[in-house]
């Protein structure tokens, strides 16, 4: 079984694994910048982990300040086609550093283009996360990315084999592995103490996207078009910021938020993190009027190949709402914020031996990045583990808008034998943006 | 009881006895709940008044009387106090509407009148009051007047015409005018609420007439499901209007007696107020829904039922109501196991698309197509593609045509696109090189590669992406051309599109080729990042042989 571990990796172990990696072995040699290399204490500034910030909302914005509170990143760039949310980042930035040296961008592919920025932190919303990542790989930069992956299962796979072939450190925001009782729960699962799994529940928000917007004049300073990119040209209706969440064209809702989380927990637990179901069935509720038409209420079923069945709903349609629960033959654990329970107290107190499973462990999801920036090793959440995750979500979502059974082959990753539910694995992007 | 709140009291208990001396209906009302209304009373105008401000409060009701009706004297009392902001005088009294009088006013209220009605010199002093540049305030049953002055209805925005929504329920309003400065109160937010809703009829009611500033939230189950007719579907709750030189505020809120101490809409009475007094001045357009002339019938007037639903999608603009959109789309999800059903759905899709229908409309249906559309929608989709908005606020017919183009599979779209791509330019050129860069269409990576010269950067980059994609000997040819020539941009696409080609031909079991392409894409002058994938490349074709 894989255990990951975590350690810095000086210069020479870099060539010795060089060496491996030629000879076929696991493991690669990823270049790194010598601005990326810090040590412990005061950290140069030639030796910071240079950053741009693409995407400063509330998400991108928050965690913004957590890398302005590592003292081995330096922020240097703030990117958003909004002018307010761009300029209050840049008198975060600044007031930070008491410096005005950081700059401002609308369009992030002048971020991208410069030389002097190592890795960046990327919040935009879901119908703009591939492009930037695509580019960005390729020009050699490292990134921590926000959940969800994607906002098409096509769009995950080209993501991850941009930043794997370009041997970049990747990082999703699905924190709560970095969370002591989800690691905790996921170990004790992956290690027999329930004996073996058959049904899994991961419970989720439930929608409340309602009401209708008319037409309106774009607020000033906001680059609408820029704004919809790849999705669809429609007018602009005040959405913008928070609740493009509850319209397809840029995520799917509530469950496309939170698949990122809980069952990215789920399949950690399971040690499924590279594979997905090979059956998905189900029913969503959806707005008929008013501007927002994701699903609010949900609930689908998975069967993977073990025969084990992960049932995702909204909370309000899982006996125990929130959070992921495992279920197996001798006993059941359950995980969410702040919650942590098991069929028997005796369960929650088990010792996990040195000669069985240890999970990759982390308690600082950021620090977590910052680390295999310098490492250069995988991350807590790499690309391939995070595609898999949304891809639940977002198999659902495709289930329940056919109203069908499909059939999923997770290692071609094509629907078998469903024509229209493979045409929805990909989504047409509005000129001139493409993958 | 401590001293203080005996205090606080005695004086309510004068002040309930003074308005008691002048104003009858002021009885119902407690001293609790005026000391409610005080509290969630704003504390100042949201526009200094220009003047002394007088406010003709009227009550009468020939009609049905609400038991509001003291609560709504009150409240506006103490917000003509509280504030600042006007002074009211309250009257039941016919006789008040003479030119002599009202000229003392700046507003008259309707409180919750019911059936009013008004000789002609009373007419003439009313209509002359507000066309001359004064103000009407409508509450609730103030549209449940005039019904035999049209001309008063009008002024109104609207006449009764029912409450399907009681004042025992509660139902979801919607703003329709979130930036507007009269919603403000609500922060851009719908909202719900325990009161009756007052509907009101066309022709009086009409969106094309007043600016609508909120409305019922019909996507809200409880209250789509009181609906009893179609118009319902579009209720005002509330709107402001010119008259002449006179404005007019009505929100049909304030039936249950507990909305005069709600913060919330008191502050909107408040705004609305003042800009019927003409201290507040705001945007007072009226936006009614796109009109459109009503095209020829889709689909050669089978008179299908599908066609009937989409002769309603056919006006269907962005903010308008999307039931019939709904309507549709789950005709077609209903279909989806009978192939020929979704032919003849695809029919009429089609119909739409050839007909006058509104941009917002296509767009729909290329997303339904995009899902059931086959060769048959090649045609009218390709003929989108040649086709310009009518504005550049409306998304490009190509881009539509598009949506559904990419993903119908068969030849019959490739050729389209192909045939597409020699008589288009600029962002609708670049977009059919991505389309086909998708299809992985090796037919077209002939005329692709010759793109990859392209002055324009934009064509040239969508080219090479789009060559990476398909792959081939004719991509890889010229990728290893526009190697050496690339710069800027351009350069990074054509090095990462060179890189598939290796890896499509590595895949292929070519591994010699492939390394000799990694081996270039290794030399010191290449970036990091691809000369890392180079090498990874390399190590991993390295000891292969040839299949």
């Amino acid at each position: 079984m894989t255990v990951f571990t975590k350690n810095n990796v000086g210069r020479r172990e870099f060539l010795k694994r060089a060496a491996a990696g030629a000879a076929g072995l696991a493991g690669f040699p990823y270049l790194v910048r010598s601005s990326a290399l810090g040590k412990e204490g005061n950290v140069a500034a030639s030796e910071r982990i240079v950053m741009g910030c693409i995407g400063v909302g509330s998400q991108g914005t928050g965690n913004m300040r957590g890398f302005l509170g590592k003292k081995e990143v330096q922020v240097v760039a703030v990117c958003d086609v909004d002018a307010k949310q761009r300029d209050q980042a840049k008198k975060i930035v600044d007031d930070r550093y008491k410096n005005s040296d950081c700059k401002t961008y609308v369009d992030f592919r002048e971020v991208i283009e410069r030389k002097d920025i190592d890795a960046l932190s990327l919040a935009t919303p879901d119908h703009w996360h591939s492009i930037p990542v695509i580019m960005a790989a390729r020009a050699g930069k490292d990134m921590y990315g926000e959940k969800p992956l994607a906002r098409t299962i096509y769009e995950g796979q080209v993501m991850r084999d941009a930043v794997n072939h370009y041997g970049r450190i990747w990082q999703t925001g699905s924190w709560q592995r970095s969370v002591h009782n989800f690691h905790r729960a996921c170990e004790l699962v992956r290690n027999g103490r329930i004996g073996k799994v058959h049904t899994v529940e991961v419970g989720l928000p439930t929608g409340s996207g309602t009401g209708n917007r008319p037409v309106q004049p774009v607020p000033e300073g906001v680059d609408w078009d820029f704004w919809l990119g790849p999705a669809p040209g429609v007018p602009y209706r005040g959405v913008l910021h928070w609740d493009w969440r509850w319209i397809m064209d840029y995520s799917g809702g509530q469950l496309t938020d939170w698949a990122g989380h809980h069952i990215d927990i789920a399949h950690w637990g399971l040690g499924l993190d590279l594979t997905g179901p090979v059956e998905i069935e189900g029913v969503g509720v959806y707005p008929k009027d008013g501007i927002f038409d994701a699903p609010t209420e949900y609930k689908f079923t998975c069967k993977y190949a073990s025969g084990l069945t992960m049932i995702v709903a909204n909370d309000r349609q899982q006996p125990k709402g929130m959070g992921t629960v495992w279920y197996g033959e001798t006993g059941w654990i359950y995980v969410d914020r702040g919650r942590f329970q098991a069929s028997s107290e005796k369960i929650l107190q088990e010792v996990i031996g040195p000669n069985e499973i240890r999970l990759y462990q982390s308690n600082d999801h950021l620090q977590n990045f910052l680390d295999c920036v310098k490492s250069r090793e995988k991350t807590i959440t790499p690309i391939e583990v995070a595609h898999r995750s949304i891809s639940v979500g977002l198999l659902g979502e495709i289930a329940m808008l056919l109203g069908r059974k499909l059939r999923w082959d997770p290692d071609k990753e094509v629907f078998v034998n469903d024509d229209a539910a493979n045409r929805m694995l990909q989504r047409p992007m509005r000129s001139p943006w493409h993958l | 009881m401590n001293k203080r709140s005996k205090a606080i009291g005695a004086a309510l208990f004068i002040v309930w006895c003074l308005s008691a001396a002048t104003n009858i209906s002021c009885a119902a009302v407690s001293a609790d709940e005026i000391q409610k209304m005080e509290q969630a009373m704003p504390a100042k105008p949201i526009s200094p008044p220009e003047k002394p401000r007088k406010i003709l409060v009227f009550n009468l009701c020939n009609g049905f009387k609400h038991s509001s009706i003291p609560y709504w004297d009150k409240a506006l009392e103490i917000m003509g106090k509280k504030t600042g902001a006007f002074q009211v005088e309250v009257s039941n009294d016919m006789s008040a509407f003479n030119a002599e009088n009202l000229a003392k006013f700046d507003a008259v209220c309707l409180n919750n009148t019911t059936g009013l009605k008004f000789s002609q010199p009373q007419r003439e002093a009313l209509m002359n009051f507000v066309k001359g540049g004064k103000g009407i305030i409508g509450i609730h049953a103030a549209t449940d007047n005039f019904y035999d002055w049209p001309d008063a209805a009008k002024m109104m925005g609207g006449q009764f015409s029912g409450h399907p929504w009681g004042g025992g329920g509660t139902w979801a309003i919607k703003i329709d005018e979130p930036n507007h400065p009269l919603t403000a109160a609500f922060k851009g937010k719908g909202f719900k609420i325990r009161d009756e809703i007052y509907r009101t009829a066309a022709p009086f009611y009409s969106r094309a007439e007043q600016l609508v500033l909120m409305s019922l939230d019909m996507s809200d189950e409880a209250t789509r499901k009181q609906a009893e007719k179609p118009s319902d579907m579009d209720t005002g709750i509330s709107w402001i209007k010119t008259c002449g030189k006179g404005r007019v505020f009505y929100s049909a809120l304030g039936h249950n007696n507990e909305i005069t101490w709600n913060p919330a809409i008191l502050q909107h009475y408040l705004d609305g107020i003042q800009f019927a007094l003409g201290d507040y001045k705001v945007d007072t357009k009226p936006r009614p829904p796109a009109a459109r002339e009503p095209g020829p019938t889709v689909s050669a007037g089978k008179g299908s039922e599908m066609d009937e639903l989409l002769a309603k999608v056919k006006t269907y603009d962005w903010g308008q109501s999307r039931l019939p959109l709904t309507e549709v789309s789950d005709k077609i999800r209903e279909a989806y196991g009978s192939p020929e059903k979704l032919k003849e759905i695809e029919k009429s899709l089609i119909g739409l698309l050839k007909s006058d229908a509104t941009p917002a409309a296509k767009q729909f249906v290329c997303r339904e197509l995009s899902i059931i559309g086959t060769e048959q929608s090649v045609p009218a989709l390709a003929e989108m593609l040649m086709q310009k908005p009518a504005s550049d606020q409306e998304p490009h017919p190509a881009d539509m045509a598009r949506y559904a183009l990419e993903r119908i599979p068969g030849a019959a779209v490739d050729a389209a696109l192909r045939e597409a791509l020699a008589k288009t330019i600029g962002t609708v050129k670049v977009g059919i090189i991505n389309s086909l860069g998708e299809r992985r269409d090796a037919k077209a990576a002939a005329a692709l590669s010759k793109l990859v010269g392209d002055s324009d950067e934009m064509i040239a980059s969508a080219a090479a992406a789009a060559l990476g994609k398909i792959g081939g000997p004719q991509a890889t040819e010229a990728m290893a051309k526009a190697k050496g020539t690339a710069t800027g941009r351009l350069k990074m696409v054509v090095l990462d599109a060179y890189l598939k080609c290796a890896d499509k031909l590595a895949a292929e079991g070519k591994k010699k080729e492939a390394n000799a392409i990694y081996k270039e894409l290794y030399e010191p002058d290449m970036p990091a990042a691809i000369r890392t994938a180079a090498l990874r490349g390399m190590v991993s074709t390295a000891s292969g042989k040839q299949k």
